[in-house]
């Protein structure tokens, strides 16, 4: 099948005969149009780019089809489709196609030219030249943008929002955006368990996360200051409002579970001034320049003997210098660290500190001293120098009366060894396999004698050497017996700060005279050998510091304290109703928890 | 020196952005939040604040730029406010940000405005640039005056051919139906010239119309060339030169003359997509501000 096109070129001007070239298509079909790859090009604005198809169906059938609604003249009437045949004319614009040739047989002729020279102003419209004229549209991509940006960033995951069937779909399926898209960073590590649900804790919508959020998993958290005081309205006027939100900031990075930052305190405790029922907070703004030195809690001894009360008292820096602790203990740290040696059991020995000071297992203090595990090592209880096995027991001057009597009974009545002083007939003597037949009489020497015997010893024990060399014993000249004397109870202070943090552990590098300084000097144990602030300033320094260890409020003390009430405001709230109808009844209706607190409080309180 | 939008007023407004940049740097160094850096301190919300604020600004150069009546300073004026506000916008939604980024519509707010940016500089770059190109590569007459020499050339060469041989005299009105300005956006921007001529071509099955490729007239060229060495007469071979003088011109000028619709191309191209792309931040940064306190 091919089609033979006769483009017109010129009419001869002297043969005035039309001149063509001939031009064989080998196809079913041949295009029309003004466009490019036309093989019928007719260079007319009017014309379509694709304008019409004629397809020879047989070889004497041809048809031709408009692409366009336009269509065309066909013998010089408007068709869209038409059967051609011999001598037919097609007129599209300025182009005319003429049907020369349709004989079975013979191949098709078509005649093709321009009717006229088209005007050159209307072929510039022939050329596309700007980007506008390619249809490529800013307010298009415009719209299409921001529509697609809206549905795929607000819509989408807003849905879910209004319909909570929709949330956990969108939630769990990839690649379709939920209200996760909106998030501002990651959770903490310890937050992810919350998982993809915002609304755990954004509940309403345009409202910051309220504590309520926080405490439904939070519930034992304790608050700063003491929930139902009024002391503290001054400072912390809402402290029933305080948001966990402002100083627990999530979705930050990078990620913390609180503010290090230590203006969080400062504010407040900068200018405690104001506080005129609790005059013993003092002002603080920064570790290393404006901090008030310690001020040790100590443990003073009340009563005496089993009586004996110890009560915390928190000493301040001014008194510290006279302040002895009363811990009722006679210990040299200067003799125990002498750099000859002291005397045990395998000769002279050198001590070091952590010989006897030994850290508690958390690392954080160290474990308090005992006779049973520290000193006994090298102060024995022995009272008879002859017999290793004569150990009086420790703590209980009842057991060492009684066992120092037992040890003089058995000594009496002992078969083998003789006893000197004893004084006893021959006639009462036991014998081996006879009856022990002591006359009343010898009854009462033997008594006289272990009692003498105990009270000889209990006395060189108590007043001359072992008792005597650590315990403050005091005599009670119109007692009896074991009662004359009385050893004070020993208790050493162990949280000399106990509203600071402070780890041992971390200290390691240091020596432990670098911080206890004077314990090579110490000759008593009343010797107080805690650092002061300037100590610790060795090293350590304010939150700006840039030279020494940056140290801002958290790393001693803590936010949250013990016995303060709890951090739900509602909570807060609820008790305050409780205390409230409770104080018009009677104090002891207040809640256990309070009550108990109040035990530890009023301990803390006075030892503040 | 000549006042452009780059030195307007003494690069007034290149000192205003500076200040302004200068102003939030210094800010954001001094300012210490108790948080990390992030949109939520004061600096924060404040930064954001100018920042949305501007680009609420610029984005009124597109409605300012169409009203010539407008008596709120001239056009150059604004154009140079745009560009060099426009610059600010990036760094002040950078310490807006804090740094922080992630996956989340706050991210994507943040880079279709750098991508909004972006291509606002490179239409700074095709301002600067192809204006003058043009009107060199042009030689400063206007394209319709190409276009008019072009059609003198035709008809130069039509003429010619006219005397010559209906073969030559059709394959010449051809690859002038033929001949391809502009087109496509990709043949626009790239300057191809896609002419085309429709002539007989032997196959094994007997000749057959193709379509062959006219780039810069070349087949033609070559087409006449042949004729032209096979030519036995002298007057004939002459009439052939003379075509090709014509055809050679005209295919020097229609290269011209695409050159000069791609930098035009180019000059505008850019704006096909800042101006979207400022649509896509209005509704990524409405979003962004609504979502931050849907979920405080």
């Amino acid at each position: 099948m091919s089609f033979v096109i006769r483009r017109w070129v010129r009419t001869n001007k002297s043969t005035r005969q039309r001149e063509y070239r001939e031009i064989v298509m080998r196809s079913r079909q041949v295009t029309i149009g003004r466009a490019q790859d036309q093989q019928l090009l007719i260079t007319d604005p009017k014309v379509a780019p694709q304008h019409a198809i004629i397809e020879q169906r047989s070889s004497s059938k041809i048809v031709i089809k408009a692409l366009t609604p336009r269509g065309f003249l066909v013998n010089r009437k408007p068709r869209k489709v038409a059967t051609l045949s011999q001598g037919d004319i097609v007129r599209i614009g300025a182009g005319a196609i003429t049907v020369d040739q349709l004989r079975p047989g013979r191949p098709v002729i078509l005649g093709f030219g321009h009717m006229n020279e088209p005007d050159p102003t209307e072929i510039k419209n022939l050329y596309i030249t700007s980007i506008r004229e390619t249809g490529l549209s800013k307010s298009f991509w415009s719209w299409a943008l921001a529509l697609s940006i809206i549905a795929l960033f607000m819509l989408i995951p807003f849905s879910g929002v209004v319909y909570s069937a929709l949330q956990e779909p969108l939630r769990s399926t990839p690649m379709i955006p939920s209200d996760g898209i909106w998030t501002s960073g990651p959770l903490h590590a310890s937050h992810k368990s919350i998982g993809a649900n915002c609304n755990s804790c954004h509940e309403i919508p345009f409202r910051m996360v309220r504590n309520d959020q926080c405490v439904a998993c939070h519930d034992s958290m304790q608050h700063h200051v003491d929930v139902l005081s009024k002391d503290d309205v001054q400072v912390f006027e809402v402290k029933d409002e305080t948001r966990c939100g402002s100083c627990h900031h999530e979705h930050n990075e990078p990620s913390t579970l609180a503010h290090q930052d230590q203006r969080l305190c400062t504010d407040c405790h900068e200018k405690l001034d104001g506080l005129k029922k609790q005059p013993e907070l003092l002002n603080v703004a920064d570790f290393g320049t404006n901090h008030p030195n310690f001020r040790l809690s100590i443990l003073e001894a009340r009563g005496q003997g089993a009586e004996t009360l110890w009560e915390r008292v928190r000493i301040p820096p001014s008194a510290l210098k006279g302040t002895l602790e009363g811990s009722h203990l006679n210990f040299s740290h200067a003799q125990h660290l002498d750099p000859k040696g002291i005397k045990a059991p395998a000769g002279d020995q050198v001590l070091q500190c952590d010989d006897c000071h030994r850290m508690s297992a958390n690392g954080k203090r160290m474990q308090p001293i005992k006779m049973e595990t520290q000193c006994s090592r090298c102060h024995s209880l022995l009272f008879d120098a002859q017999d290793g096995n004569t150990k009086v027991p420790h703590g209980d001057l009842k057991l060492m009366y009684k066992a120092l009597t037992e040890h003089f009974s058995r000594q009496f009545f002992e078969p083998t060894g003789p006893a000197p002083d004893t004084s006893v007939s021959s006639t009462g003597r036991r014998r081996p396999g006879g009856a022990v037949l002591m006359t009343t009489n010898d009854q009462r020497r033997a008594s006289d004698w272990i009692e003498q015997k105990t009270m000889q010893t209990a006395r060189q024990l108590l007043e001359d050497r072992v008792c005597v060399d650590c315990h403050v014993i005091e005599k009670v000249p119109e007692a009896v017996g074991i009662d004359r004397w009385i050893v004070d109870p020993v208790r050493l202070t162990e949280e000399w700060m106990p509203m600071a943090k402070f780890d041992h552990k971390s200290h390691t590098t240091s020596t432990c005279v670098s911080c206890h300084k004077n314990a090579e000097r110490s000759e008593k144990s009343s010797d107080i050998m805690m650092p002061g602030i300037e100590t610790c300033r060795d090293c350590h320094g304010g939150a700006a510091d840039k030279e020494k260890l940056t140290s801002d409020c958290l790393m001693c003390h803590e936010f949250h304290l013990p016995n303060r009430g709890l951090f739900d405001a509602n909570a807060t709230k609820r008790m305050k109703g409780v205390l409230n109808a409770a104080s018009r009844v009677n104090r002891k209706n207040v809640p256990a928890q309070r009550r108990t607190s109040d035990a530890a409080e009023s301990a803390r309180r006075s030892a503040l | 020196m000549h006042q452009s939008f780059f030195n307007y007023k003494g690069f007034r407004w290149a000192i205003y952005a500076a200040i302004l940049s200068v102003g939030a740097v210094i800010a954001y160094v001094l300012n210490s939040p108790r948080d990390p850096p992030n949109g939520g301190t004061w600096l924060g919300y404040t930064l954001g604040t100018i920042a949305a604020l501007l680009i609420l600004y610029l984005m009124w150069f597109g409605i300012r730029k169409r009203s010539f009546r407008s008596n709120s300073g001239s056009a150059v004026g604004w154009l140079s406010a745009h560009v060099w506000l426009g610059l600010t916008v990036i760094l002040l939604a950078t310490l807006h940000s804090g740094f922080q980024f992630g996956k989340n519509v706050h991210t994507v707010a943040y880079a279709v405005m750098c991508l909004v940016v972006g291509s606002g500089l490179w239409g700074v770059y095709t301002y600067i640039r192809y204006p003058e190109l043009m009107a060199r590569q042009r030689g400063n007459v206007s394209r319709d005056t190409l276009f008019d020499q072009l059609r003198e050339f035709d008809q130069k060469a039509l003429q010619i051919a006219s005397q010559l041989d209906v073969e030559i005299h059709d394959t010449v009105a051809e690859a002038i139906r033929r001949t391809h300005v502009g087109g496509g956006l990709w043949t626009q921007l790239r300057a191809r010239d896609e002419s085309t001529i429709l002539i007989p071509r032997r196959t094994q099955r007997g000749p057959t119309g193709r379509l062959v490729d006219n780039r810069g007239q070349r087949s033609l060229i070559e087409m006449l060339a042949e004729c032209q060495a096979a030519s036995t007469d002298a007057a004939e071979a002459a009439r052939i030169q003379s075509l090709l003088e014509a055809v050679g011109s005209k295919a020097e000028l229609l290269r011209k003359i695409q050159r000069d619709i791609q930098l035009q191309g180019l000059l505008q191209f850019w704006l096909y997509f800042h101006l979207p792309l400022s649509f896509a931040l209005l509704a990524a940064l409405t979003i962004h501000i609504v979502t931050v306190f849907l979920y405080w």
